[in-house]
């Protein structure tokens, strides 16, 4: 079975774009990745789109992926929306890989992007809500805030995670973007900031929450035969793993479908977690970094709130955690946020995150979930990189 | 299986592992499900207060997730939370449908709990 290998890859800055069209902000983040991985875009095999809720706030809500690569001159290949709600691109990104293991392609675009800034926040929300159970629980008034909060009580109730924990997730997230020139938010702020917010869903503040976003990324994925007809570095896509919820968790203290992603991506790529020198993972609310962490194996349950208070997730800790900022300050265009978390990954494992870089990074993972209901994920996507 | 004096909720119980739903699944373990009427009572397994929400809702307003005696987990919207009585998880709660928003085409209808034995009054919306 071919290696798939990420030879480009590109971003916008991730944050308010007014001026520029949804199309227009994904073709500069797919021509950055087509530049990097010096790649004429004519000779794309294919492209995987993902994107989310832009349809329903600008009205464009089919042919974003084509009417963003022809602004780039690309035309005629074959063009497949993805939508798996926040993890629809990170779902664009296997499907690309699973069209190159089938000998369909062997270089194929895998981009997504999200407008979502200039709108009524209730309206933004009630877009997002999309993404839950619209009929039993988003009409009944729930949104994600309120899920969070309802997790992040279960938790602090279960295993005495404190209050200030989640400050202090919120206190790194904003550290790690102060330094990454594409994040939304560019400011460091404190816990005690953090915990003065106000409040949008109890115990959660605005500073628990991730930001709406603009912003767009995009990668060149490779067989291992053509990536080694190229140029530039190559990362190793070892594995892209994705499963659903199953709906019947027994408590809300912990995400099933992390865990089981996890494992299953482990396994394919040989590793365990304590391999991992690094993870990008879907920090939408503080709460969920602390659970995730927890499952993805690198920290025992119960202790995600406990070791973020000690370091031990940020850069220079023993696995820093969202050196980009996560979602949660980098920002979360929903629709771009799985593309982005490996772009992040592989600009770590390059060496070239500079001001932010994870030393001697060699193995990478990345964690997107999409939408949650029932108390469980929608899907969850983990992948492992390398170099 | 349900308490007297209370309108039970549509659910329904698979016929292989005993695994109860609410609303009604339409299969489980590969085969279809009995419609039963469960219990509207349980407890408050997590809850929270929005501060923030689409338009349609107003805020502030408490929400928990209820586990049902019966089984299944819930959304429920809390009809008799205020700031000065709070919710704590565990608290019994009786569950009824009613009104819990407005939209352009209507009320909104969902599942609405009040603490205690008593039935919900039936609308926070």
């Amino acid at each position: 079975m071919t290696r798939i290998a990420v030879v480009g890859v590109g971003s916008t800055p991730y944050g308010e774009h007014p001026r520029v069209p949804t199309r227009t902000l994904a073709a500069q983040a797919v021509v950055e990745a087509l530049d990097d991985a010096g790649v004429d875009g004519r000779r794309l095999e294919g492209a995987y789109v993902g994107y989310g809720i832009t349809g329903l706030l600008d009205g464009q809500e089919g042919m974003v992926g084509q009417l963003a690569l022809r602004e780039l001159g690309i035309t005629g290949l074959p063009v497949t929306r993805v939508e798996n709600a926040c993890a629809s691109s990170a779902c664009a990104v296997r499907e690309a890989s699973l069209a190159i293991r089938a000998g369909e392609a062997e270089i194929v675009l895998a981009f997504g992007v999200e407008k979502m800034c200039g709108y009524p926040t209730g309206d933004v929300m009630r877009a997002l809500a999309g993404d839950g159970d619209v009929a039993l629980e988003g009409d009944a008034g729930l949104v994600f805030p309120g899920v969070f909060a309802m997790i992040a009580r279960a938790h602090m109730a279960r295993y005495g995670t404190p209050r200030e924990a989640l400050a202090a997730v919120a206190e790194k997230a904003h550290a790690n973007a102060a330094r990454n020139p594409k994040a939304h938010f560019r400011k460091a702020i404190s816990r005690a900031h953090a915990l003065a917010g106000r409040l949008v869903a109890d115990p959660l503040t605005v500073y628990d929450c991730c930001p709406i976003s603009d912003g767009a990324a995009a990668l060149v994925l490779a067989s291992e035969a053509a990536a080694k007809r190229l140029a530039g570095p190559k990362i190793w896509l070892d594995a892209c793993v994705l499963v659903s919820g199953t709906y019947d968790q027994e408590d809300l203290t912990t995400f099933h479908a992390t865990r089981r992603a996890s494992a299953l991506a482990y396994e394919r790529a040989g590793i365990g977690p304590g391999d991992v020198d690094l993870a990008e993972v879907h920090d939408c609310f503080t709460i969920a970094e602390i659970l995730h962490t927890e499952d993805l194996g690198f920290v025992p349950r119960g202790e995600g709130g406990f070791a973020a208070l000690r370091g031990e997730t940020a850069i220079g800790g023993r696995i820093p955690v969202n050196a980009s900022g996560g979602l949660k300050a980098k920002g979360h265009p929903v629709g771009a946020t799985g593309v982005g978390q490996m772009v992040e990954v592989v600009t770590q494992l390059r060496g070239r995150a500079a001001g932010r870089q994870v030393p001697e990074a060699k193995v990478g993972v990345t964690h997107c979930m999409g939408g949650f209901f029932a108390g469980d994920c929608g899907s969850v996507v983990v992948s492992v990189l390398s170099r | 299986m349900i308490e007297e004096g209370r309108a039970g909720l549509e659910g329904s119980r698979c016929r292989t592992c005993g695994r109860t739903a609410c609303p009604p699944a339409t299969a489980h373990c590969g085969v279809s499900v009995d419609r039963v009427t469960l219990r509207p009572v349980g407890t408050v397994e997590s809850w929270s207060v929005a501060r923030v929400a689409p338009e349609r809702f107003e805020p502030p307003y408490a929400f928990a997730y209820v586990r049902l005696s019966d089984g299944p987990r819930v959304f429920v919207r809390l009809e008799d939370w205020s700031e000065a009585n709070p919710v704590e998880a565990g608290e019994r709660v009786v569950v009824a449908r009613g009104v819990v928003g407005r939209s352009p085409h209507g009320p909104l209808e969902g599942l609405v709990g009040r603490r205690g034995d008593r039935a919900p009054k039936g609308g926070v919306g």
